[in-house]
Order: C-alpha cells, then sequence, then structure tokens
C-alpha cells in the first residue's frame, strides 16, 4: 500500500560532476569496486553505464562545436527512475520487483531468480546481474533509509543540492518553478523529463538544460508489452498458416488413399 | 566519427546476456513443438497409415522437455530457486502473470509436458512396449478414446504455444532488434515445425508400408520450409535499420549462410530433386533442415544482443 509519493528531482543545471552522489551510494549501499578501473577512452566519465555495481553514474556529455573551438560540458546523475509504469516490473515473472510503500520500485532479493528478463524490460539500461548475489541489482532509492526516515545517501551528500529528495507532487511544482527561471535565464531548452507523459510519470525525473537525446535519454519509453499485443496476434496468424500446411500435406491423399484393411489394426507400429 | 557514450539506441541499453543455454533452449523447444504438432495433426487428418509413422513423433517431445527444464534453471543465475517462477512463497500462491511472457510460458511448458508425456505413454504401448493395463487403457482413452479429438486439439493449441511464446518472450523486450519486428514468433514457429518434421523424416524407417505417410510428411516438410523462407525476408526487411543486426558481419554470415542457404534452399533443392544424393538425398536434407533452425535461433537471440553494455 502506497503511503506516500516518494522521489528525486535531479537538478542537471547545478550539477558539477562531483561525484560524491556515486561515491555515496557506493559506500552507502556496500557496493563492491570495478574488476578494473580506467577511463572509457571517449570520455572523462570513468564509470560509462549503470551497473551492479553502479547503482548512480553521473553521465559526462561533452558537446563541442563543429571546429572544436567551444566545448560545454553536462552533466548527470543517473539512476533508476522508479517509474509509475515500470517495465521490468511488468515482465518479472517472479513478482521480485515491487511498489514499496513509498511508491518506489524495489527488487526482493529473496526472491529473484536472476532470469534477467527486467533487463530488457527497462528502457533505461537501469539492471544489471550481480555475479557476487545472482540477483538483478539497481538503486532501491535507499529503501532501509526511508523506512527510518532518512533521505536516500545520494541527496544526502550531494553539495549543490542537485539531488532533491521528497515528495513527487511537491518536487514536481519546484521543478517547474526552476524551469521557468531557467528558461528566463536563457536556457531555452530547459525541460522537465518525467512528466505523466513519460510511463505515467518518474518518481525520479529530471529537469534538463538539453533535449533527453543529448544526455541518452529516449524521448518517448514505453513498456515492453507494447509489442506484446501484436506479437500475439502474428502468432495467432502463424499458428493458422502452419495449421492449414500441414493439414494440407496429411489431407490431400487421404481423400484418393486406397481404402483400408478394416480387419487389420492398422494403428499398429510396424 | 567519434563514438557517442550516450546515444540511446546504441549505448544505453543493457543486454540480458542470454547465451547458449537460451539458444538451446529455443531449440529444442521449437522441435518438442514441431513433432508434437505434426504427429497429432497426421492422427486427426491423416489415415490409420499415417498414424503408423506419425505415432513416432510423440516420442520426441517428453525427452525435450526435460531437457529444455534442465537449460531453463541452469540458465538462471539463482537455480535453486527456480520454483519461485511458479509459487509465490510470500502470498502462499500461485505465481502466474498473465502479461509476462516468461511467466504464462513457464507454466506453458509444464502443461505441455502433460501432453508430450501421454503422447510418449502412447506411442510406447503402440509400439508394444508397455503393456501395463492400467496404462494402456489410459493412452488408448487420451488418444482414441471420445474425447480424444479434445485431447489433441488442446495438446496441439499447447504446442503451439510452446511454439511460439519464445518469440513473443523476445519481442516484449526493450532491445531494438527483438522489439522491432512482431514475426519473430511465426518465424520460430515455422522452423521448429519444419525441422520437427525434419527429425521425424530421420526417425521413420524405409519400409514400404510408411512409403505414403513419409511423402505426405516429406511434403508437409517441404511447404514448412517455404513458408520460413517466405516469413524470414519479411522479417528481415521489416527490421528496418535493426537488420544489420542479424544479417551484417558473424551473425549475417550464420543467417545467409546457414539459415537460407544450408537450412532452407539446399533442403527444397534435395526435396525437389530426391535422387540427388540417392538414397541419402532425405537424411542430408532433413540434417540440413535441423542445423538451419539452431542457426536461426542462434542468430535471432545472440545478434541483437550484441554491441549493448553486459554483452
Amino acid at each position: 500500500m502506497v503511503e506516500k509519493s516518494m522521489g528525486m528531482l535531479i537538478d542537471t543545471s547545478t550539477c558539477h560532476g562531483c561525484k560524491a552522489c556515486q561515491v555515496a551510494c557506493k559506500e552507502w549501499n556496500g557496493l563492491p569496486m570495478e574488476q578494473e578501473i580506467g577511463l572509457t577512452g571517449i570520455s572523462y566519465d570513468n564509470t560509462g553505464h549503470l551497473s551492479d555495481t553502479n547503482w548512480r553514474h553521473v553521465k559526462f556529455v561533452e558537446l563541442f562545436s563543429e571546429d572544436r573551438s567551444d566545448s560545454r560540458w553536462l552533466f548527470l546523475s543517473d539512476s533508476c527512475k522508479h517509474c509509475q509504469l515500470a517495465g521490468c516490473m511488468e515482465v518479472c515473472p517472479t513478482n521480485a520487483i515491487i511498489r514499496t510503500e513509498f511508491d518506489t520500485v524495489y527488487i526482493d532479493q529473496d526472491t529473484c531468480i536472476g532470469c534477467r528478463y527486467c533487463i530488457t524490460g527497462c528502457p533505461f539500461g537501469v539492471i544489471e546481474i550481480s555475479h557476487i548475489s545472482g540477483t538483478a541489482q539497481k538503486c532501491t532509492l535507499c529503501y532501509d533509509r526511508l523506512q527510518v526516515g532518512q533521505q536516500p545517501a545520494c541527496a544526502q551528500a550531494c553539495p549543490t543540492d542537485c539531488i532533491q529528495f521528497g515528495e513527487v507532487p511537491q518536487l514536481m511544482q519546484l521543478a517547474e518553478d526552476r524551469e521557468k527561471l531557467l528558461k528566463n535565464m536563457g536556457y531555452n531548452k530547459a525541460q522537465i523529463y518525467g512528466k505523466s507523459d513519460i510511463l505515467n510519470g518518474l518518481n525520479v525525473f529530471y529537469l534538463l538544460l538539453e533535449k533527453p537525446e543529448v544526455y541518452g535519454l529516449p524521448t518517448n519509453p514505453q513498456l515492453p508489452q507494447k509489442n506484446m499485443m501484436k506479437s500475439y496476434m502474428f502468432s495467432i496468424a502463424g499458428m493458422v498458416a502452419a495449421g492449414v500446411l500441414a493439414l494440407l500435406a496429411f489431407r490431400s491423399k487421404r481423400m484418393v488413399s486406397k481404402p483400408v484393411d478394416s480387419d487389420k489394426d492398422q494403428s499398429q507400429v510396424m | 566519427m567519434p563514438v557517442n557514450p550516450y546515444d540511446y539506441f546504441t549505448h544505453q541499453l543493457t543486454s540480458p546476456s542470454w547465451h547458449w543455454e537460451i539458444v538451446w533452449y529455443f531449440f529444442f523447444a521449437g522441435i518438442a513443438a514441431g513433432t508434437y504438432i505434426t504427429a497429432a495433426i497426421a492422427q486427426l487428418a491423416g489415415s490409420k497409415s499415417d498414424l503408423q509413422g506419425a505415432i513416432r513423433g510423440y516420442l520426441v517431445g517428453l525427452p525435450l522437455i526435460f531437457v529444455c527444464g534442465f537449460l531453463l534453471i541452469i540458465d538462471l543465475d539463482r537455480p535453486e530457486r527456480f520454483l519461485n517462477m511458479l509459487w509465490y512463497w510470500r502470498e502462499s500462491s500461485p505465481m502466474l502473470k498473465l502479461h509476462s511472457p516468461m511467466s504464462l510460458g513457464g507454466w506453458v511448458l509444464g502443461g505441455f509436458g502433460g501432453f508430450a508425456a501421454a503422447g510418449f505413454l502412447y506411442a510406447l504401448v503402440k509400439m508394444g512396449k508397455v503393456k501395463v493395463p492400467l496404462l494402456v487403457k489410459v493412452a488408448n482413452f487420451l488418444h482414441e478414446g471420445p474425447v480424444s479429438k479434445f485431447f489433441l486439439i488442446w495438446g496441439i493449441f499447447t504446442a503451439f504455444y510452446l511454439a511460439t511464446y519464445t518469440g513473443v518472450l523476445a519481442n516484449t523486450s526493450q532491445l531494438p532488434g527483438w522489439a522491432a519486428s512482431p514475426l519473430i514468433p511465426v518465424l520460430f514457429l515455422a522452423s521448429g515445425m519444419s525441422a520437427g518434421m525434419a527429425l521425424m523424416v530421420l526417425m521413420t524407417p524405409k519400409q514400404s508400408e510408411l512409403s505414403e505417410y513419409r511423402y505426405k510428411l516429406e511434403k508437409a516438410d517441404k511447404y514448412m520450409i517455404l513458408f520460413e523462407l517466405v516469413v524470414l525476408i519479411v522479417f528481415v526487411v521489416s527490421l528496418g535499420t535493426w537488420a544489420s543486426k542479424v544479417a551484417t558481419g558473424l551473425y549475417g554470415v550464420l543467417l545467409w549462410g546457414g539459415v537460407v542457404v544450408l537450412g532452407l534452399l539446399v533442403p527444397l533443392l534435395l526435396k525437389w530433386k530426391p535422387n540427388i544424393l540417392g538414397q541419402r538425398t532425405a537424411f542430408v536434407s532433413s540434417c540440413l533442415v535441423i542445423v538451419g533452425c539452431y542457426f536461426l535461433r542462434y542468430v535471432v537471440v545472440m545478434g541483437p544482443q550484441s554491441g549493448y553494455y553486459g554483452f
């Protein structure tokens, strides 16, 4: 039973890429180091992707002009979005992915069987299987901290308050005010990503300075079930076609086959 | 051009990293379903002499279902918890989510196991290998009794679902190569049935009494290969820009060389000209169809996962 709809506003206009949130997440949740540490080779981003050991990841979006005389960095502290319509939760065959009393999406580690189907259901590439626990891993929005009235570790550690934690309706109001302010300051592309048009609303949503695709966010993410009905319809059509073809082959000669000797049990295998 | 690590369609999704266990599972499930459907249709619509041959098809489903179950369990990262697919311990209730193809598929696999077991027993009874009166009675009641048509039709529908749901499962995902075309289930069905029929050809002894059945089976397989070829072409076209995931590079070689040429065109030629390889023509043709069925699943399962994080 949802008591309060808790979530986060990530205001990318105030993020300066310090990765304190990423470190705090790792520390609080006891997430292990990667096997290798190094730069990705194509960015100053040294983790590259959300994973079983990186439940939070700060994206370094490096934008250059054509002649590379001008450059601009954008940052986005990324994590699970705790979607209202959560693809991972919909496809999970064991109900290991549940909605908590805080309206967040949580993976029950005792129920998960490690089938990996939730990975294909998430439109944001959030989930990965841990090679240690063998179960699906992602941000819990610090469920353990929420239960004792604390805010998530990342929000507490953020030195610029770009990660704001609270009740979603109030955060949305804050985001809208901030969006107006940014537009007045000349950031014409400032926009909120995660209102009700995106999977019925994201509990962790973003105030962006550019279009979503610049940050690697899908413009119109859908539940994986979007394809399911069409797929079943084609399956039925395929069944009819295959069934008819098999019937044609086995029936065609039946009409002209010689009558069998009724005294002999022809169904006995020779 | 520098690679954009944050390009959504190419870099932001994560691969489930399904590997050989899933490819083999899809392959065996397709053949198990294909043989059952063919045997049951031959029993329902064919002549009595057809049943003598088709009965061998019932021998395939049950062993393969055990293999499928084993593969599905070892594919899990927590295999000891596989019963969580069927039972929700927290609420002490059966675990069934109709909108999750994997959940429904788990139940249908079990359901098909029942039909496959009954068919297996029936085949053994007809071959004179089982003579326990109760078992003989049960097997004959289910396959020849007053409800036999109903039983076989339900069995066929269950097998059809088993053959197609693996494609629906792939379709119900975010990976563009799996989600772009709704034809994956039809493709898996056609290839599973053609491979199932090919296996039944291999299992049919060259006796004169079975020549008519063999002729019909080969004809059915020919129809199914043609059907698969058409579906495959439409499938690749319908993938649009994501066709490169299956039709180029290593996967392209396997698709065009392994599936289209070796698995479809050469068998078709051999069926059209049955004397090319003499006595071995049917054997070679059937083996190639089965190999093509495996390659198809390998390409469709692995290709669209490639290039994504986690693969």
